[in-house]
Order: structure tokens, then sequence, then C-alpha cells
């Protein structure tokens, strides 16, 4: 280095040439590779140590994916009928940044000209869709003025032909980039409510993105099998989003979704949510019912109702007549922008949507007596030839108190079938002593009452059992728990537990696992699955559950069940009315029941077994026992004749022949025979031989009329109008009131005017406490003579079962 | 020019024509084709989409690889003919090209000759010729300088004798004596060009002149203490400038993070790093770039090393980055064995301005240093930008003729 005091002189010249090569040799160095090997190590960690996330960066801009979605299958009832489909709607986008980006300033020579030209794009597109859809008009200019935006829904499910109408407004306008449809998809359930717990509905969750799923039921249980794969078409573009025309394609085909067949019958269906609805009509039920028909020899679920209901095309109005009600009440005080209409409008909505039958568990009552009974006659514990005692009363151990029967004068000596056909709670507690605790138990386990029954729908509950479990029922404390249970109260269950275990006692002891869907199908057709009836164990044996059975039978034949009775029906089944005792403690003026039944027919071969559940009838007046329409509160008088009706229409409906007893032979419907142009005395054979009777009006002896007109089908035993020397009456007459009356009265109240009547239910014509409680054609209706008139008759004997 | 007789020539004209040096034009002409073809290959889908504003290109996709081919071939002449010349007439030409550079940038303001590029008025138009001023005087600094300083041990007076009677003599004395005054002429030349080119607000112009003019310096035994001076009052400076005021902070905040304001400048550094990223190691082949497809701004030029990246992969750009490295190594082997000591400091002074040229780019497309328009030599499209960067070649070609051969042993 060159020392900086010295002046340089000639003589330096070897000192600054050494000087001038070291320097260049330290440029070559640091210039020629010392700057290059930071930008390698930069290299470095971009195309190696990052590349994956940069391509994935690279990737994501540099492509175009275009979902395909796949259609959501369609799911059908057990005969085939669509219950719920999908269809193609459209959404309707506005691109407000498009609308302004299509008004190029530089193509105006002035900014009002540019300011006026871009109005009136916005202007006539504005003024279009308010047009066309009625849109509000004010908030259309705000949409359309927020040029940040470039995706504004404006429609969601724009159908066809509303889609057409767009299309041709944007091809018209050239509007493509700034008025636009995506095809999106929308579930339609043909049988609106029918079914609606079943089925669920489509709405969109937090992890939905935006899509709707399933939520609830069928549709949300099986949304991975019904909503297939969605597909993809993988398109490059390049930095101002144009698809590139010689730009690598790939495709991911769409996989459709799985087709769904059903257990559920649609017509059983709609008959159990008609029951319902009836039955909460005709006895002033306040807090709704909820029902449930099995096929009881594989567990297969007929129908699942609940009400109140909603109807899945819009699953968020309320449908219900008393919740509307209610909610124009609170409109009416507190105004639709009050936070307590809000509440009150998602509370009806929760109660609308709430599947009972599936989801919350209640104290079954009297109907769970068979369960204890066919444990007892299985242990051994008791035999159909034992006898019960009923004082009124009896005390579950010493220093309890005592337990009341609901006959406060006691059943006194009974049978086994008399005790239950009583629903004698003070036999059923001796019962449970017989069995005992810890057997009790070990049943309540086999039953499958203490844990789900694994139905494949979304939203199950569960049974609530003592908090101390098993060690708390068979040990000194639970002796009141122990007798209350058998009769049904202080633990719940789900009425689909309640069902299951019950029909494990009719069909031979198997406990069977409920389902809803028998069988999946791809896109293409081919099963998928196909459900085999799924046998959970044996609970019980083929021999106790014919005992019981029979016992059953008769508890509807000569029982607290007598007004399910059906003519032509073998009808075994239970009835029960609970109350809510975990109320009851809290609130000792709680006077709620649930007026239950739950039968099946044919006896000798079940077929279907139904549960219904009414949610406390309104009493006519605080401590009454009756409704205001006069029927006496219990499962016995409310659920037992809406059951046996729905049974018979199920029966009616699944082609299962009727089976007449001598008696119910008689009143069988038979053909009437041509009489006219007779003489009376030939007639009169002719109509005793088919088992009418028959009067005469007017004088003669050639019969020149008849009511019915031959070949008309009436019940036998009517009595038949014959006309002798007129013709028989053209006119209508009016259909009269028979609420309340006996079978006799009816008939004759029928006939006098040319009416027959066709007796279903109890029908007891020497029996004064049997009334009509419905009939098939109105009051005040008219109808042309020779109509028959069918009437249903229910026992107003008060069939008490409570505790 | 009648080719006379080798016995005629003086033994000047002799040396001038001693052969070129071979190694050093294969790297030149090696990296303007590979440049030329990366121009193609990166200006194609801008070209066809015609959508850079000010330029029409009418759809046509060859658009500027014609019009940079035809530059490169005029380049490359350009290239002989100054190779030809002998390259000690560059002493007395020096002043002028300085000169004639400074009156150029100067005539960007007159409205008839300056032309806007990139929103900066820094271009000069005449007739179809357009150019930055600047490019010249990169070279004018480098030719003024090499100039002056080769004649700072032969040329050089007795030392001037100063009165120390007076103060001026005394101050004087000592300011020669550190070597400050004979710094003085330079800092005129370069604080007059430095100030002609900041009134263009041309930084990176101005720092490959600060770094190209600072090399021939230091190459020419300027006292070490002056570099760690200058050094620390350009960091200083820089220090200031990055931490107080608000628009360096930004930017420096955009290179560390582009994503932080995409629409202020982050842009085109997070594309040209995802182009440079998924290229991975081998590339996405020749001509395969997707980022060029307008994700990428200015892909064909200052960017078109990312596109290098991503369709060549880090195996093509390290081998580009080593074909430069051999030029820049070739370019010093050559200073180092010129003749006298002009040609040393002007080939030291070309070999660096292109170093730092090659250095700046490619650490501002890759990341490793803060966002600054600099164009890569060769690659970047621009005419006149690649026949100055050749003409300058041919000076270090010239330089090379009149290195004696190596005696036969």
């Amino acid at each position: 280095m060159q020392d900086p005091k010295r002046k340089p002189r000639r003589g330096d010249h070897g000192r600054s040439n050494r000087s001038l090569f070291r320097r260049t040799i330290f440029l070559m160095v640091t210039l020629g590779i010392g700057i290059f090997l930071p930008l390698v190590g930069q290299l470095y960690k971009l195309q190696i140590v990052e590349h994956t996330q940069w391509q994935e960066r690279a990737a994501n801009q540099q492509t175009n994916e275009v979902n395909v979605t796949a259609s959501r299958g369609t799911i059908y009832d057990r005969e085939g009928r669509t219950m719920a489909m999908s269809a193609t709607v459209y959404k309707l986008i506005l691109n407000p940044m498009g609308v302004y980006g299509s008004v190029k300033e530089e193509n105006y020579d002035t900014e009002a000209e540019y300011k006026q030209a871009l109005y009136d794009k916005r202007k006539l597109i504005v003024d279009w869709l308010v047009d066309t859809f009625g849109y509000d008009e004010e908030r259309m200019w705000k949409r359309i003025e927020n040029t940040k935006n470039q995706y504004a829904e404006l429609a969601t499910e724009l159908e066809d032909e509303d889609a057409e109408k767009v299309r041709a407004f944007i091809s018209k306008e050239k509007l493509s980039n700034q008025l636009y449809l995506t095809p999106s998809s929308k579930r339609y359930y043909p049988f609106s409510s029918v079914g609606s717990h079943v089925l669920g509905f489509m709405s969109q969750n937090e992890n939905s993105g935006g899509n709707k799923v399933g939520a609830q039921g069928v549709e949300a249980a099986y949304e991975d099998a019904l909503s297939g794969e969605l597909g993809k078409v993988v398109t490059s573009k390049n930095g101002i989003g144009m698809e590139m025309i010689s730009g690598y394609e790939m495709y991911f085909d769409a996989e459709n979704g799985c087709d769904l067949t059903l257990t559920i019958d649609e017509r059983i269906q709609a008959m159990l949510e008609q029951t319902l609805a009836e039955g909460i009509e005709r006895y002033y039920v306040q807090n709704g019912a909820f029902g449930l028909a099995i096929d009881p020899q594989t567990g297969a679920v007929l129908a699942m109702a609940s009400s109140p209901d909603f109807d899945p095309n819009h699953y968020d109005q309320i449908i219900n007549q008393d919740l509307t009600q209610e909610l124009e009440e609170i409109a009416a005080e507190k105004g639709e922008d009050s936070d307590e209409y809000g509440n009150a409008v998602s509370t009806a909505r929760g109660k609308q949507w709430k599947n009972r039958a599936l989801s919350d568990s209640y104290e079954p009552g009297s109907v769970f007596k068979p369960i204890t009974v066919s444990m007892a006659l299985e242990e051994g514990a008791i035999s159909m030839d034992d006898h019960f005692y009923c004082g009124g009363s009896m005390s579950a151990g010493p220093g309890l108190k005592p337990t009341g029967c609901h006959n406060r004068n006691g059943h006194k000596d009974q049978t086994l079938t008399q005790a239950v056909e009583n629903s004698c709670n003070v036999a059923l507690m001796k019962i449970a002593q017989k069995i005992g605790a810890e057997t009790m138990w070990k049943y309540f386990e086999d039953f499958g009452l203490r844990s789900k029954t694994g139905i494949d729908l979304a939203g199950e509950g569960d049974s609530i059992f003592w908090p101390g479990g098993k060690d708390y029922f068979t040990g000194p404390y639970g002796v009141q728990s122990v007798a209350s249970s058998s009769f049904g109260q202080t633990f719940t269950v789900t009425p689909l537990q309640m069902i299951s275990a019950f029909a494990a006692v009719i069909n031979g002891g198997h406990l069977l696992q409920p389902y809803v869907v028998q069988s999946v199908a791809d896109g293409d057709g081919n099963t998928v699955y196909y459900h085999e009836t799924t046998e959970v164990r044996q609970v019980i044996s083929e021999d106790t559950s014919d005992k019981v059975r029979g016992i059953l039978e008769s508890v509807v034949a000569n029982g607290s069940g007598h007004n399910a009775s059906m003519n032509g029906y073998r009808i075994g089944g239970k009835t029960g009315t609970s109350e809510n005792i975990a109320i009851k403690n809290i609130d000792p003026d709680n006077d709620d029941v649930m007026c239950s039944f739950m039968g099946f027919a044919p006896a000798d071969d079940p077929q279907v077994l139904v549960l219904l559940v009414y949610d406390t009838p309104q009493r006519s007046a605080h401590g009454s026992n009756l409704t205001p329409g006069g029927t006496y509160i219990s499962g016995g008088n409310i659920a037992a004749p809406m059951a046996g009706t729905l049974i018979a229409n199920i029966l009616d409906y699944m082609g299962i022949e009727r089976q007449y007893s001598e008696d119910e032979l008689a009143g069988v419907d038979t053909m009437m025979p041509k009489v006219t142009g007779s003489e009376l005395t030939v007639a009169k054979g002719a109509l005793q031989k088919a088992g009418f009777e028959c009067r005469t009006v007017g004088t003669g002896s050639i019969v020149q009329g008849q009511v019915p007109a031959a070949g008309v089908s009436i019940p036998g035993g009517s009595t038949v109008v014959l006309y002798l020397g007129e013709d028989a009456p053209s006119e209508q007459v009016e259909v009269p009131s028979l609420a309340g009356l006996t079978p006799t009265q009816s008939k004759n109240k029928l006939e006098e005017l040319g009416l027959f009547m066709r007796a279903v239910g109890v029908v007891d014509y020497n029996d004064p406490d049997v009334e009509g409680a419905s009939q098939s054609i109105d009051e005040g209706t008219m109808v042309a003579v020779g109509t028959v008139v069918e009437v249903r008759f229910v026992s107003s004997i008060a069939y008490g079962d409570h505790q | 020019m009648a080719r006379k007789a080798k016995r005629d020539l003086t033994i000047r004209q002799q040396l001038a024509r001693g052969p070129i040096d071979l190694p050093f034009l294969a790297l030149v002409m090696l990296l303007t084709a590979i440049g030329l073809i990366m121009v193609l290959s990166a200006s194609f889908a801008s070209a066809m989409y015609n959508m850079t504003a000010g330029i029409n290109t009418k759809g046509d996709p060859l658009y500027y690889f014609r019009r940079q081919a035809m530059f490169a071939a005029a380049g490359v002449v350009a290239m002989f003919i100054i190779s030809r010349i002998d390259y000690q007439h560059f002493r007395w030409m020096s002043v002028f090209v300085l000169g004639a550079s400074v009156v150029l940038m100067l005539m960007v303001f007159i409205p008839a000759f300056g032309r806007r590029g990139g929103g900066a008025l820094r271009w000069i138009q005449f007739g179809s010729l357009r150019f930055q001023p600047s490019e010249i005087a990169k070279v004018g600094v480098i030719l003024y300088f090499s100039a002056r300083l080769s004649k700072r041990n032969v040329q050089m007076g007795p030392p001037k004798k100063w009165n120390r009677r007076t103060l001026v003599g005394r101050i004087g004395e000592k300011l020669d004596n550190v070597g400050f005054l004979e710094l003085v002429p330079y800092g005129v030349a370069l604080g007059t060009v430095l100030g002609v080119i900041g009134l263009q607000k041309h930084m990176s112009a101005m720092i490959l002149v600060i770094v190209a003019a600072g090399s021939v310096l230091f190459a020419a035994g300027i006292r070490l203490y002056w570099f760690v001076g200058a050094g620390a009052g350009v960091a200083g400076l820089l220090w200031f400038i990055i931490t107080q005021t608000d628009y360096m902070k930004a930017r420096i905040e955009i290179w560390q993070n582009p994503l932080s304001d995409l629409q202020h400048g982050g842009y085109q550094p997070w594309q040209g790093r995802i182009a440079i990223g998924s290229g991975g190691l081998l590339g996405v082949g020749l001509g395969q770039s997707r980022q060029k497809y307008l994700f990428l701004p200015e892909e064909h030029n200052d960017y078109i090393f990312a596109i290098v990246c991503e369709e060549l992969g880090m195996v093509g750009a390290c081998v580009i980055i080593a074909l430069f490295a051999l030029l820049i190594i070739r370019g010093y082997w050559l200073a180092l064995h010129a003749h006298d000591r002009f040609g040393t400091l002007l080939v030291v002074g070309i070999t660096s301005l292109m170093a730092f040229q090659t250095f700046f780019n490619v650490g501002v497309v890759t990341g490793f240093l803060p966002p600054t328009g600099i164009s890569l030599p060769f690659f970047s499209y621009g005419g006149t930008a690649l026949m100055i960067t050749l003409a300058e070649m041919g000076m270090i070609l010239s330089v090379s003729r009149q290195i004696a051969a190596p005696k036969a042993e």
C-alpha cells in the first residue's frame, strides 16, 4: 500500500502499478464472484426451499377453478314416491365494478357527458331489475353505485322462467360481465310438511361455506351420501382473468349424490300426522303431540311425526296455527321490530323444527306396564294364573308414603290379565317387588332403554334414569323408584326407545334397531347399501311374548284400551296417562299429562305398531279431569280412539284382510238386492236372506221403489225402505248431528231420514256409555237418500290409568 | 478505410491491429444471443395482448423481439467498429462524450426532445432513435476518469510548491498532502453529472454512476480512507433516508413483505417472486412461463430475470449468472493485462459497471435488494441500452487488441 504521506513521484511507478494490480484483483474477486454468491443463495431459498409454497401461489392465480355441481340425491319413500328432489335454479349476480368499468371515460369529451353515460347505463339495469323482479329501487341504486364490489347477489333461487328473461336482457344490452347467472340447486319437497322431521331441510351453517347442507333428519344424517362429490374444471388464465386459448384444462367429473329409499311410507306418514292434528283439535291438546308407526318385525320406521311441524320448502316460516296466533298477539302488543317478537319467532321456529319423537324423552307411564309384565313372566316371577289384590293404594316399603292406584276404591281381586286391563298400579308394584330391582335394571338395559337406539337420523335423544344409577336403584333408597318404575314413572325414555322396547315385547322378544333408510343407490342406480334387519338381542322368549300379546289384545277388547277396538281388526295395545314428575316436584300445581296409546295389529301377527302421545289436553276447569268437550282426560279416552282409527286405516292401506267375529259379521257391508218390481212378500224374503230389515212406505203389494238402489253396499242389519205405490224420493236430505248418541239412537235417527249407518269403533248396541265421537259426513251436509254415514263410536267410561 | 501494409504502420498502429480477446467476445456473443431468446420468450405474451400503454404492438407477438434483434445486430456491428478504433483516441474523446451526455441530459427537459417513460422524464428522442442520455453519461464518466487518472503518475509535474506563509498556502499544502486537491476535478465532474441526473430523479442511474466512477478511482490508487469516508457518508445518508422518510420506509416495508401493499409497488416484487419460486430447480421449460401472461409487469424489461428463473429453473439461472461472472472475471483479466494504465482503468470501469448493474438487477428481482429500476445487461428489452452495452464491450475489445501476445517459449 502506498504511503499516504508521500507524494507520488516518477520513481513510484512500480509501487503504483502494484497497487493498480492488487486493487484490480480485489475488484475481480469481489465483483466477479463475491457479489453473486448471495444472489445464488437467494435463488436457492426461493426456488428450492420455498418452491412448493410459491408453486401453490402460482397455481392459485394462474388457474381458474370452476366447480361442477353434483346433483343431490333424491329421497323416495318406501313405495317410490319422491319425498325430496333437487332442481337447477340460478343465482343472479350484479357486478357493480364491471358496470362502472364498462363506461370508459376516455370515450367522452367532457366530464359531464361521461357522468351522464354512466348514469344512463346504471339506470338501464336498475330500471329493468325493478320492473322485472320488483326489487326496491333505492336499494338497487345503492348496490350498483358501490363500485368496489364485483359480486352482489341479487337473487339466489331464480327459476328457469326468470333466468330466461335475465339471459335475454343480458344478450340484448351486452351486459355479460356486469350481470350474470350462475347455476345452483334448490331442494323441493313435493309433499310439503309431510314427513318434515324425518326428511329435514337444507340450510347454510357456519361450516358450509355459503352452500346449503342438510340440517336435521335424513338430509343431515346422509349428507355425505346425498351430496355427492363436486366436480371441477381447471383452466389456465392470464393476469387479467381471461381464459387462455391454449390453456391446459383438467376435468374432474362430478359424482352425483346417492338416492335414498326410506322405510317411511308417505301415506302412513300423512295418516299419522292427520291423526295427531285431529286429536289435538278434538281434545284441546295444548303442548302438541308426537307419534310413531313402525314395522315391529323389522324395526323399519313407517312414520314418525311431531306436532307442530314445518314445511321444509320454507323451513323458517311459521306454519302452525297456534304459534302463528301467538306471534300475531306479540306483534300486536310489542310490534314486529321488538326483541320480544324476534325471540318469539326463533322460539316458534325451534318448536316447529323439534322432532319430539326422536330427540325428547318423556315418562312413558302405563304404556310401560307390558314391559314390566313381560320381564316378570320371562323370569318366572309371576304366572298367568296369579291373582293380584288391589285395595286402592300400597306402600312400596316400610315407612314410605302409600302410592295410590287411580281407582281409589281399589280394583280388588284381579287376574294378571285383568290387572293389565285395569292398568292397576298396585298390581304392578307387587310384580316389581317379585322381580327385584337387580333384575329390573338388567331388563332396562336389555330392552335398550339405557342406550340410544342408533337410528340413522341426526339428533337422537337419550333416556334419563335416576342420577344414582344402578347402585341407587338396587339399594335401600331405590325402593320407591323400583315401585314407580313398574308403571313407567320417575324415569324418561325417548319415544323411539319406548316403541323399540315395546316391539320386542310383541314380536317374539327381538330387540331390533330402528331405521329409516332402507336402501341407498348411487348416481347410476346401483344399490350400494341395503338395510338388513339388525337384531340387537333377544330380550324375552317367544312364549312370553305370545302371552303378553294375548293380555294386550284383551286390554283393547275388554279393558282400558277398549276405545281402540275396531270391528274387523284384532288390535292389541296399552294406554298411558303419565305425569311429568320432575316438573311436578318443582311445581305441585302443574297438572300436565301425556295421554298416550301404544297399539298394534293384527294381534296374532303384528304388522304395525303405533305410538301416539298427546301432550296435555286442556282441562275444562282447574282440577277437572274433563276437557272442555267433556272427554275424560286419559290415554284410554283420548289416545286410544285416535290410535284405533289410525291402525285400522293403516291396515286397510296395507291390504291386510279384516277378521270379523261372529257378532261383527252381521254388521258387515252387504250388497242390496234388486227388489223393485217384485211382490212385497218376495222382496221381504230376499231382504231377510241378505240380512236387512225393511220398512214400507205407502200401500200396495208391488215394490215400486227402494232405498238404497240395487247394487249399493250398506251395513248388514240396516233397515231398508221399500216404496209401495209411489216412487222412491229423489230429493236430498240433511245429515243430522250424531254426537253423544248411542249406536241405536244414531241408527234410528239416520234411518228415519232414509240414510244408513256404518258403525265403527266401540259398537255395543246395549251399552249406554257408548256414544258417537265423529261421523264421516259432517252434520248439515245435504246428501242423497240412501247414503251411508260412517260413525265412530267410543266409550265414554273414564278409563283411568293415572297414579 | 484503405488498409495499409503492416510495415507502413507505426508501432501504436500495429498494436491496435492485434487480435481481439476471443473468450471475452464469445461470452458477449453468448449472452447477447441468450438475452435475445429470453426477450422473445418473455415479451411474447404482452406483445400479443398489446396491453402496454404507449406502445402499439398491433398484436404482433414478435414485436419486441424483432426490434431487439435489430438493435442487437446493429450493436454487434458497432461493437466491432469500436473494437477497431485504437483506444488511445478515447482519451481525447472522453471530455466530449462526458460533455455531450450532460448536454443531452439537459435536453430531456426541452419538450421537443424529452420523452416520458414509465412516468419519468428521462428519455430523449431524435427521429426514431430514442434513448436515455444517462446511459452515455455512465460511459462518459468512466472514460473521463480513466483518461485523467491514467496520467496521475506519469504526466504530473514536480510537486507544487505551497507558500507556507499564507494561510491559504498552508491549508493548500495540507489538503494536497492528504490527496484532497487531486480529487477536486473528479468531484466537480461527478457532481455535475449526478446533479443533472438528479434533476431527472433517476436514483438508479446515480447509483451506477457513483459505483462506476468509484471503482475507477479505487483501481487508480486513490487513498483508501477517501473510500472509507465516502462509504461512511453514503451509509449515513442511506440510514437517514431509510429511517427518516416515509417514502423509503414504505419501500423497505414493501421489499421485506410485498403483500403488505400490493396496490403501491408490492405487486411487482410479489409476482416476481412467484415466478422465480414456481420455477423450481429445473424450471417450467423455455417458453412455458405462465407469469408472463400479464401477471408480472415489466416481464421483458427489468424483471426479465424472473422469467428466466421461472422457465429455466435454478439451474438455468445459475448458468446465466455464471456467464456474467465469467464475463466480468475475463474483463478484469483483460484489465490486468492491458497495455497501459488508461486501458486498465477503462476496462475496470466498464467491467465494474457491468458487474454492479447485473448485481443490482438480479438482487432486486430476487428480493435480495430493495426495489429499484435497473435493467439487466444483454437481457432487458431496450434497443439503445443494448447498443450502448455492446459499444462498451467494443471498447474493452479494443483494449484487448493491444495486449502483448505471450512470448513464445
